[in-house]
């Protein structure tokens, strides 16, 4: 058998290894299309901001880029969920802002003080999931993906901008979404959005201000 | 005619397709988009004592691309290229790919073909993070390649977010005279000689991706670039590897080709080539170095490359960029020339 006949053999013998490998699998990935998005997109080049396609372009894009960067279906519907659910939001009117009333206090309560703990470890794992692709590990704004936006996505940890922002405020903008950050009320649910919010109070060192 | 149909009938059946899909009111519902890239490049190189120190401006690159779902499962790619603002038009890609299989992509027509991670992935000049090509894809393998076939291509999750990423593919391959002593003349998309037999070229990529920014990948590509005075086919085989991290600003990449060529006289010309190139961006502005050798042990000469410089992006597909690449070749005892260059580029990806 000459060098070149083996090597046919072993590329082929890849081609069906790969084939299998890529057989539809029940670990599947479950990860957010900003997961997606910043993992795989800048892998090769800088990250696009999402309003620089509209929703109908960035699903075409999305379908060759996914072909490019041989993405696994689930990656590609998740992408796209994301880049076109931003597109939508920016081509959308403006929420109105400061419409919402300030939120009170809640009393000091032991019992509140633990479901706010547990709901802060719970917002922990969103916050990595769906928000740590733009805004970075440590809520800087310095995600994979940060570098597609201008301007830069928000500062979770700078105290004064954040103490400026109520719940209610937080809760409106995880919701519908604001800039090129797409909402995020399609995919999660309100209790995991309070418990985003726990957590995201925590990134100012507990100074948040409220 | 066969020509024709070698090399020319991927473009015509894309565009007969879109002139379908746009006569029957299509296009703008399927989301086809137009987008493209260019660049304008200064080099001030040394040319050596004779000539000196040459400078020149290049419009290297205009390509503009069109991508297009046409039915739910059916894409279309197109990459028209406009090379130094002269007569050079020709199709760096047009394909037509099937999605409907998971974890299966089937595409046809003229692909580039996907050897490591710059010559398919990383080439585009707004993508490239530095002027130029490392010498690895001058000398060795011959970027940018593109070539008509069929190409699978996929990937599967392997847990935590990582995957196994393959392609591979069937084409007919390089081709050229006998002991060619350029890899890049073997591409000739215009086919402008007959072919020669019936031999394609096979190759593939097999890679990892993991979660944490890190890939690994390895290739390989073998086929007959010629015959001999007796029809015996004369092949050639690439072998490559890369590894890549990307995480943050950062931006790290190396990549590894050799090359094996058959000969009409006893024994093998083989070619050696590695480059590595680091970036990190601070606010616009991105620092990056690269250094690229190549081993030519045909005639025991080799040759290196660093280059330093950094870009500014202006926007996120937009950037200027500034390096100075200290360049020594040598072959042989005889020939020895350094000519060092400095490349300014603006590019821009619309």
């Amino acid at each position: 058998m000459t060098k070149q006949s083996m090597l046919k053999t072993a590329l082929a013998g890849t081609t069906v290894l790969a084939a299998l490998l890529a057989a539809p699998s029940p670990a599947s990935t479950q990860e957010s299309g900003a997961e997606v998005w910043g993992r795989t997109c800048g892998r090769c080049h800088r990250m696009q901001p999402p309003n620089k396609y509209d929703a109908r372009h960035w699903e075409a894009i999305v379908r060759h880029m996914a072909l490019n960067a041989r993405m696994t279906a689930d990656e590609e519907a998740a992408v796209s969920e994301f880049l076109m659910g931003a597109a939508r939001r920016l081509a959308a009117e403006s929420p109105s802002e400061g419409s919402v009333e300030v939120a009170q206090l809640a009393s000091v309560d032991p019992a509140i003080v633990v479901a706010e703990l547990i709901a802060r470890a719970e917002g922990d794992a969103i916050y990595k999931k769906q928000c740590a692709a733009c805004h970075g590990d440590s809520g800087e704004g310095d995600g994979p993906a940060a570098g597609a936006f201008n301007p830069k996505p928000t500062d979770l940890t700078d105290a004064d901008r954040m103490s400026e922002l109520t719940d209610d405020q937080l809760l409106t903008v995880l919701k519908d979404g604001k800039g090129a950050m797409p909402g995020f009320s399609a995919i999660l649910k309100i209790e995991d959005l309070q418990a985003l919010i726990e957590y995201l109070r925590t990134l100012t060192d507990g100074d948040d201000g409220r | 005619m066969r020509r024709f149909f070698e090399c020319r009938w991927a473009g015509v059946l894309v565009l007969g397709l879109l002139a379908a899909v746009v006569s029957t009111g299509r296009l703008h519902a399927q989301g086809l988009i137009v987008s493209g890239y260019g660049d304008i490049e200064w080099t001030l190189e040394d040319r050596g004592e004779e000539d000196g120190w040459r400078h020149a401006f290049d419009n290297h690159h205009i390509n503009l691309i069109l991508l297009g779902a046409i039915l739910d499962d059916l894409l279309v790619g197109v990459e028209v290229e406009y090379e130094h603002a002269g007569e050079e038009i020709v199709l760096e890609y047009g394909y037509l790919a099937y999605t409907g299989i998971k974890g299966l992509r089937i595409a046809g027509g003229k692909f580039i073909i996907p050897f490591n991670k710059w010559n398919k992935d990383i080439h585009p000049t707004w993508m490239s993070r530095m002027p130029g090509r490392p010498l690895t894809y001058v000398n060795v393998f011959p970027s940018t390649y593109s070539d008509v076939g069929v190409w699978l291509s996929g990937g599967a999750p392997v847990g935590g977010g990582s995957r196994v990423v393959y392609d591979a593919y069937i084409v007919n391959g390089l081709e050229g005279d006998p002991d060619a002593t350029s890899f890049r003349g073997l591409r000739d998309n215009d086919r402008e000689r007959p072919r020669r037999g019936n031999n394609k070229a096979v190759g593939g990529r097999l890679g990892v991706e993991l979660a944490a920014g890190l890939g690994l990948g390895v290739s390989a590509y073998t086929g007959d670039y010629a015959e001999d005075e007796n029809e015996n086919g004369l092949g050639i085989t690439f072998f490559g590897a890369d590894i890549d991290y990307s995480r943050n600003n950062l931006d790290l990449r190396a990549e590894f080709v050799t090359a094996n060529q058959d000969l009409t006289v006893p024994g093998r010309n083989k070619r050696t080539g590695f480059y590595a190139q680091a970036a990190y961006e601070i606010n616009r502005f991105e620092p990056v170095v690269r250094y690229s050798w190549v081993d030519f042990e045909e005639d025991s000469g080799d040759t290196s490359e660093l280059g330093i410089g950094f870009s500014y992006y202006v926007g996120s597909s937009s950037a200027f960029r500034l390096a100075y690449f200290i360049n020594t070749e040598r072959h042989g005892t005889d020939f020895k020339r350094d000519n060092n260059k400095l490349m300014s580029q603006f590019v821009i990806a619309f």
